[in-house]
């Protein structure tokens, strides 16, 4: 719902993953370009430091600090969570005004998440950087001053472990998780009905939940928590022509490409649906979304 | 407390901290009449609505031995209140109970046929009432049936007396603060300028109640805005009016006052204001009389449901102000309410998008508590509503809002007003 300003700290990572959309090598910009970048922003209210692995950044605390200085409201860092384990780190990150946290899962049990990132031993500290973010949260001056956001990579290897994981990150204080579609090597409509569930879990539990890279029409039921119009996006995707009979045709940004040429004959228009009366207020969000 | 004393306890269960304004004014008049300042005491206990456990009130009243029990009871103390008085009359059957305030008022006599613990419902407003039953019980004056104002239980029967008109001179009752039943606290003083409110939001009490508004004397506010300003611990404090820019007039008059006293830069926080009334001239006043915070709507950004729930919203007025306000450093907090009839989940998530563009410092969301006395309890039908008769009365579903829309909305709000209110100051 917030629209965050993107600040990139190029690729170098200390996983591997085998989804990684930023496989390209870029250089780690020095602390200076990271200046130039935040001062180019166009409000500089709300931050997205994200790209690689930010926190492997030596400046990172001090690139913080200057965004605050110069009147950033919302800090948030996209991490695969592993150096949070360190917990003096996480808390110099927070003393500095980073409170919000999207940190990136695979899975619950080593067999997938590690499959994923590649690196063995990488879900045990992803989890104890959780559990710091909990503890934190929990305590030591900043109760619920902490935001965090699970980012679910769905691939065709954890299909399986959607269910567990959300039942088995209920023991962490979490406030939200996305579950976003890595990749286009599996069958969508399988892959939606394991999201489907597993958002009905987080439900049960008092999470809130959603799922980018999934339409509407495969999605049926579970329409309140699609991505793609709680947050509308300005980019469209190719969409079969029967798509523009779906009462979503005007709001659906259709199946990320990568998925799009092996296909479409899984996307099915929507004839009917509750939602149909809340179109004008769904694309109103998107034109405020457009302007920020 | 002198041994011959009449006992009377006053109990209210409040957010942690605050004192019940309320019982405060209850107390006060009661101690303007001589026979009664002479011969009662009376105690005012604040509980902590979260914290405070109905056991840690009922030792305090079997300790206290008082001899009526007045309660304060709001949608959301209404269950502690319910299951105090019940183990009370276990206790000290003798001790009359006497329920007030805007979970019981509309409805009081339901409340009586279903609690035989309590013994006397007032309708409306409390002091005159509690006056008259004070003289009741402890002086012999009168009969229970000759009480305007009150529901009874007399035998297996409940009676319902006649409404009593409020009190039309509001300087009729004494200032608590003044009068040293209440002591200003920092951050938790509530000062009233006015009863009533002009608007009819079909979800507010307010609305139900007395058409026109009552207004305690600028003389009067002045003593106690400079009672407040003369103590050097209070930083912050707060007026509960319902609309504290009511007309320009008005506005004009408590900045004079509050500016003219305010050589402290104390600061007036949280005030209720209506929006699409703010210009650059009522910024002014709101600066010069010291305002830090305040809250206002819109509830909802949908026209059709502030339409549905008579409430006035211009999206362009709105915002202009709330943009104004925070131009010039005063921290505007927007209020949304999840379930309002007319919204649905994606309705409720426009409004969330719609008041996060115009970056007030806080978003307030709050789910419908569809309370009695109002318009969509007495209309629910109309609004195809469902609730839980029971306190809190949250909303169960409307004709546009199912319960899963609703429930999803709750937590898709708590999860990105959490994100939004993490700002950095």
């Amino acid at each position: 719902m917030l629209v965050y300003e993107k600040v990139s700290f190029g690729s170098e990572c200390n996983n591997r993953c085998m989804t990684c959309p930023s496989a390209r090598q870029q250089e780690t910009p020095r602390l200076n370009e990271l200046v130039a970048q935040i001062d180019a922003l166009k409000n500089g209210e709300n931050l997205e430091l994200f790209g690689g692995e930010p926190t492997l950044h030596e400046d990172l605390v001090s690139l913080i600090s200057y965004a605050r200085k110069r009147g950033a409201r919302r800090i948030k860092l996209v991490t695969n969570g592993r150096r949070l384990a360190d917990a003096d780190f996480l808390f110099h990150l927070v003393e500095e005004g980073c409170r919000i946290f999207e940190v990136k899962i695979y899975g619950s049990r080593p067999e997938t998440h590690d499959a994923v990132t590649c690196v063995r031993g990488s879900l045990d500290e992803t989890l104890r950087g959780l559990q710091n973010l909990g503890g934190i949260s929990d305590s030591g001056g900043h109760e619920g001053d902490i935001y965090v956001g699970i980012r679910f990579g769905v691939t065709n290897t954890n299909l399986e472990d959607l269910v567990p994981a959300v039942a088995f990150l209920m023991s962490f204080s979490i406030d939200a998780i996305s579950f976003v579609r890595m990749g286009g090597d599996f069958p969508i409509v399988q892959a939606a009905r394991m999201v489907a569930n597993a958002m009905k879990v987080a439900t049960l539990n008092r999470i809130w939940s959603m799922c980018e890279g999934f339409p509407p029409c495969v999605m049926k039921g579970s329409e309140t928590h699609l991505s793609e119009l709680l947050q509308p996006v300005a980019f469209e995707n190719d969409k079969p022509k029967s798509c523009l009979r779906c009462v979503f045709a005007k709001i659906c940004t259709g199946p990320h490409g990568d998925y799009a040429g092996k296909g479409l004959r899984d996307f099915k228009a929507v004839s009917a649906s509750p939602y149909s009366k809340d179109m004008e207020y769904l694309l109103k969000m998107r034109s405020i979304h457009a302007k920020q | 407390m002198p041994s011959n004393s009449s006992r009377i306890l006053l109990i209210s269960f409040n957010v942690a901290g605050h004192d019940s304004l309320a019982l405060g004014y209850i107390k006060a008049y009661a101690l303007k009449e001589p026979t009664v300042s002479r011969r009662t005491f009376i105690e005012i206990l604040n509980f902590s609505n979260e914290e405070g456990d109905v056991r840690q009130a009922l030792y305090y009243i079997t300790e206290f031995k008082p001899q009526l029990i007045g309660f304060s009871c709001y949608c959301w103390s209404m269950q502690k209140i319910l299951e105090l008085a019940r183990s009370v009359k276990q206790i000290i059957p003798e001790v009359p109970l006497v329920v007030g305030g805007p979970e019981v008022g509309p409805v009081s006599d339901k409340y009586l046929e279903q609690n035989p613990a309590l013994d006397v419902g007032v309708h409306d407003e409390g002091e005159a009432v509690f006056l008259e039953l004070i003289k009741y019980y402890f002086a012999g004056k009168g009969k229970l049936e000759n009480i305007a104002g009150i529901s009874f239980r007399k035998g297996k029967k409940i009676v319902r007396n006649e409404d009593r008109s409020p009190i039309k001179d509001l300087d009729e009752i004494p200032s608590p603060y003044l009068t040293g039943v209440l002591t200003p606290r920092d951050g938790v003083t509530y000062l009233q300028s006015f009863r009533g409110c002009p608007f009819r939001c079909g979800f507010c009490y307010e609305a139900g109640r007395h058409k026109g508004l009552r207004f305690f004397s600028y003389e009067r506010v002045q003593a106690e805005v400079e009672l407040i300003m003369a103590d050097s611990g209070i930083r912050s404090f707060h007026f509960v009016d319902s609309v504290f820019n009511l007309n320009s007039k008005h506005l004009k008059k408590l900045t004079d006052i509050l500016c003219t006293a305010n050589r402290d830069n104390k600061q007036l926080r949280t005030i209720e204001v209506f929006a699409e009334k703010i210009d650059e001239k009522t910024v002014e006043y709101l600066i010069q009389a010291g305002v830090q915070s305040i809250e206002t709507g819109p509830q909802t950004a949908i026209p059709e449901t502030q339409q549905r729930i008579g409430r006035y919203f211009d999206p362009e007025k709105f915002s202009r102000a709330v943009r104004l306000m925070g131009d010039r450093g005063i921290e505007v907090w927007c209020d949304l309410i999840v379930g309002l009839p007319g919204d649905s989940f994606f309705r409720c998530a426009y409004s969330v998008a719609f008041i996060m563009n115009l970056r007030p410092a806080r978003v307030v969301m709050s789910i419908l508590h569809v309370l009695p006395g109002t318009q969509l309890f007495e209309q629910a039908e109309k609004f195809g509503l469902s609730f839980d008769s029971q306190p809190p009365h949250y909303v169960v579903g409307s004709d546009t809002f199912p319960f899963k829309q609703i429930y999803e909305a709750v937590l898709f709000s708590s999860a990105v007003t959490k994100e939004y209110n993490l700002a950095l100051s």
